[in-house]
């Protein structure tokens, strides 16, 4: 990958990249883990190319996302690497000013149906959900837990949601418990933080207050 | 350890594209998922372990590759003004993007202003910010890394902002409830 220009910075200063442009990052990236790792040959990494949930997501993108990008991307980096998975991911949202539920809803079910391998990580958030209640309660936005539970978990979705501070991981503890009266309980690949930014869980803490939830939980422990 | 597949996470987000990096027991049986979801595991794990007599290359000839491939990107052209996007180069959660401004500095030394219009989030666990805001970077050219120059609320906003207009000196906002502001980019304050 260039050291001229990381993905971030690009993307935020609102240059238009390519489909194909995306792959290729993620492609060098893969590859960047594989030949930089030297004599350790065991490790893995799983490498979630994301975009977020915000504009107006389509069907038709959740298409092309698994069509032009995550499979492009898996298929090279499964020919030129060793070490790296790849995997599709979104962050999801329950926001007033980012895609509806209906919209998000469909560009999950089209990359899922799209998809040729791997999974698809969600990793967004759960808004305005319930902390103490399982019963499908309504969240932000239209959104009730069942939907939440949809796009992080239905299909070839996993979970790896935003943990910034405690009332996020009561969230998608309730979350799991709904799923597991309802359909199925989660199992969380861990839980996404900020680093300690802004006063925010550290990594640690993250980890640690949602494995203190879901062990509390019953169900979901 | 069945409940968190264990996760060694690291996150870079910005405006639609995002890259989650997690390093984690790939393909490890997993006594909580279904057959289904186990068979998308088991299947992963096939095909990155798939052609393991592949060699390694050095990291010398890796570096080799990164410059062959940087010499070959080509130089970005961006053009001033407002554009959409809803997330910044910082972590989403603590400030919510409307839309951003783009342009040259007015402190006319080539450098370019990148100027995220939203509000700070104080809960996480909700949407919505409560007050209007600025996050301002500056880049030595529109290719080199963003630096923080500073957030700049502003408490008479009611709800987020959102950039209308910018001349490379003044930038104009309106508040949720219509309200506009004019911030000045030279003295980083609203006038």
């Amino acid at each position: 990958m260039s050291t001229r220009r990381i993905a971030p910075a690009l993307a935020a200063s609102g240059t238009d990249i390519t489909y194909a442009q995306i792959a290729a990052f993620s492609e060098q990236y893969a590859r960047g883990y594989w030949i930089c790792t030297g004599s350790d040959t065991t490790s893995t990494l799983h490498l979630a190319i994301g975009r977020n949930s915000s504009g107006s997501p389509t069907s038709a993108m959740g298409t092309s996302w698994a069509n032009s990008v995550v499979d492009p991307a898996s298929t090279w980096v499964y020919a030129n690497t060793l070490q790296v998975a790849i995997d599709g991911a979104n962050d999801i949202e329950l926001s007033s000013t980012w895609g509806s539920l209906s919209q998000s809803r469909a560009w999950v079910g089209a990359y899922d149906s799209a998809a040729n391998s791997g999974r698809m990580v969600d990793y967004g958030d759960a808004a305005g959900c319930a902390q103490t209640s399982y019963a499908n309660a309504l969240c932000n936005d239209g959104w009730h837990q069942s939907d939440v539970w949809y796009v992080s978990w239905a299909s070839r979705n996993w979970p790896l949601p935003e943990v910034y501070l405690s009332a996020q991981s009561k969230q998608w503890t309730e979350i799991c418990l709904c799923g597991y009266h309802y359909q199925t309980r989660l199992s969380f690949d861990g839980p996404l933080t900020q680093a300690g930014y802004g006063g925010t869980y550290t990594a640690a803490q993250g980890w640690s207050t949602l494995w203190t939830d879901l062990s509390n939980s019953g169900a979901c422990a | 350890m069945n409940r968190l597949i264990p996760v060694a996470a690291g996150l870079a987000l910005a405006l639609g594209v995002g890259f989650s990096v997690a390093s984690h027991a790939a393909g490890a049986a997993n006594s909580t998922v279904s057959p289904e979801k186990q068979s998308i595991l088991d299947e992963q794990q096939a095909l990155m372990s798939s052609g393991s007599g592949k060699a390694k290359p050095s990291m010398e000839a890796g570096l080799k590759e990164t410059q062959i491939l940087a010499s070959a990107q080509p130089e970005t052209k961006l053009q001033a003004g407002v554009f959409e996007i809803h997330a910044g180069p910082f972590p989403r959660g603590t400030f919510d993007v409307s839309n951003a401004w783009r342009g040259p500095s007015p402190a006319g030394d080539g450098s370019w202003l990148f100027v995220y219009a939203g509000g700070p989030r104080q809960d996480p666990s909700q949407d919505k910010a409560v007050s209007g805001g600025l996050r301002i970077f500056r880049a030595a050219t529109p290719d080199d890394e963003f630096v923080d120059v500073g957030e700049f609320d502003t408490p008479d906003a009611v709800g987020d902002l959102t950039l209308t207009g910018g001349d490379g000196k003044l930038l104009t906002v309106v508040d949720s409830s219509g309200h506009k502001f004019t911030f000045d980019l030279a003295s980083d304050r609203y006038v």
